[in-house]
């Protein structure tokens, strides 16, 4: 423990400084001049601080009031040396936030008495401090903790539908990305963008829930059969929604809303314009484009001019025009996300 | 009366638990400091600054107490109080018989280091 002692009477503070070696077997550091002590306990971060009372240019009070000021030192154990008869001086030092006083002249067994009981209120204090700040960071651990879960929890869930269908784990990893490249060209929320990237791979989860003659079929689907598939929007919503996770609450609307068109003629509900959900207005765009620029068993990849030409075809139709130019705005960053997740890489870790 | 010693050793002795070489330590400490104590003290008195007075004997209490000078301390404490009031001429006064006795009292302490 640090000690510190400021009184401009030599004698009495070498008597001190004697006491407080034999209590901490540690020199105290030491003052003759009110000045310095206090430039030096503004400084540093005594546990202790010993002051005389009556002394030249800085008394004990404006002493123990600026030490105060600091905001480091509010409970910082302050000991004044006063007569004991200056009732009025202890009262203003009380007022000052003296901790206790020892009497002059200086009494051996007092001294050491009162001396230990500051340095282990100093160590209480020390100790809570420790605890509060060792409890904050656990709470803070296990936060992350439980957000790295969701995540991982989210990203299985994706993996599993994916198992499902041949669309492969670089499409869902470029759809996300595009749909926050859009998000954020729109100057949405960055808060929102980082769960969107999140919840976007969860769009197709529905799809556990299609039988496989139907999910699996090659070639064109019959209107039935086309009924049958719209119902993904519908149970993905089922698996998703009422969640107490805010990115699991949106990617139980993006798997609702992905293939609603801005011109009223989607699925399931037939929503238009600015009724379907910004998130869904955004992942049409983006799900739609990989779809078109990837292979599939049935269909060879489109070109990206292609399929540039095909959103500005269905730009107000299909799609949102924000969100197509958005999207179009930022083409550079699209082709580098296009390279960035080719579909070799078929691991779903973002 | 005046050949009693000022300095009330055993008490000190029992105060610093016996520890020899800390009575020495505080015993060359003050008399290293006398000549400050004395010539502020002094520079106070010749300029009539009353308050600046009021300290130094205060000081002179304080490093006195510490070795149990009861009867320095009473006369300072005559000193102080007189110059508290703004009685300079009194504080002169009682100045005199401080002076005198906080040098008996430099003497008695200068034994404790120069002994042997």
């Amino acid at each position: 423990m640090s000690v510190v002692i400021v009184d401009d009477t030599p004698t009495t503070l070498e008597l001190m400084r004697a006491f407080v070696f034999r209590l901490e077997g540690r020199e105290p550091v030491t003052f003759t001049d009110p000045g310095s002590g206090l430039a030096w306990c503004l400084e540093n971060d005594p546990d202790l601080i010993i002051v005389d009372y009556m002394m030249p240019n800085i008394d004990g009070l404006e002493f123990i009031r600026q030490i105060r000021r600091e905001p480091r030192h509010d409970s910082l154990p302050i000991l004044m040396v006063t007569a004991d008869h200056e009732k009025n001086v202890r009262y203003a030092a009380l007022n000052e936030g003296a901790t206790d006083f020892l009497n002059k002249p200086v009494d051996r067994m007092e001294f050491l008495a009162r001396a230990k009981n500051m340095l282990a209120l100093r160590r209480t204090q020390q100790a809570l401090a420790e605890r509060a700040s060792s409890l904050a960071e656990a709470v803070k651990r296990a936060v992350e903790e439980i957000h790295d879960r969701e995540h991982e929890t989210i990203v299985r869930l994706a993996r599993a539908a994916e198992c499902r269908d041949p669309e492969t784990g670089a499409h869902i990893l470029r759809m996300a990305h595009y749909a926050q490249l859009i998000a954020a060209r729109l100057g949405l929320a960055p808060e929102f963008q980082e769960m969107l990237v999140r919840a976007a791979p969860m769009h197709d989860v529905g799809k556990l829930g299609t039988p496989d003659l139907i999910l699996l079929k090659p070639g064109r689907h019959t209107p039935e059969e086309f009924e049958v598939m719209k119902q993904h929007t519908l149970i993905g919503y089922e698996i998703l929604r009422e969640s107490s996770s805010p990115v699991v609450q949106l990617a139980a609307s993006i798997a609702l809303r992905h293939h609603e068109k801005f011109d009223g003629t989607g699925y399931p509900r037939g929503l238009a314009g600015a009724t379907i959900p910004i998130e869904g207005r955004i992942v049409a765009v983006a799900d739609v484009f990989d779809a078109l620029t990837s292979e599939r068993p049935y269909k060879k990849a489109w070109t990206f001019e292609a399929a540039q030409v095909y959103l500005r075809e269905n730009r107000g139709r299909h799609f949102d025009p924000l969100c197509v130019d958005a999207f179009l705005d930022v083409w550079e960053r699209v082709l580098a996300i296009s390279r960035r997740f080719r579909d070799e890489e078929e691991s779903v870790s973002v | 009366m005046p050949d009693e010693p000022l300095f009330d050793r055993s008490a000190l002795l029992e105060n610093l638990d016996h520890d020899l070489e800390l009575l020495r330590l505080m015993a060359k400490t003050f008399v290293d400091d006398v000549p400050r104590l004395l010539t502020e003290l002094r520079a106070a008195l010749r300029a009539g600054d009353a308050p600046e007075a009021a300290r130094a004997s205060h000081n002179i209490k304080g490093s006195a107490a510490n070795f149990g000078a009861a009867r320095l301390v009473e006369q300072v404490v005559a000193m102080e109080q007189a110059c508290r009031c703004g009685e300079l001429a009194k504080a002169s006064a009682a100045a005199k018989d401080a002076e005198r006795l906080i040098v008996t009292l430099a003497v008695e302490l200068r034994r404790e280091f120069t002994a042997r």
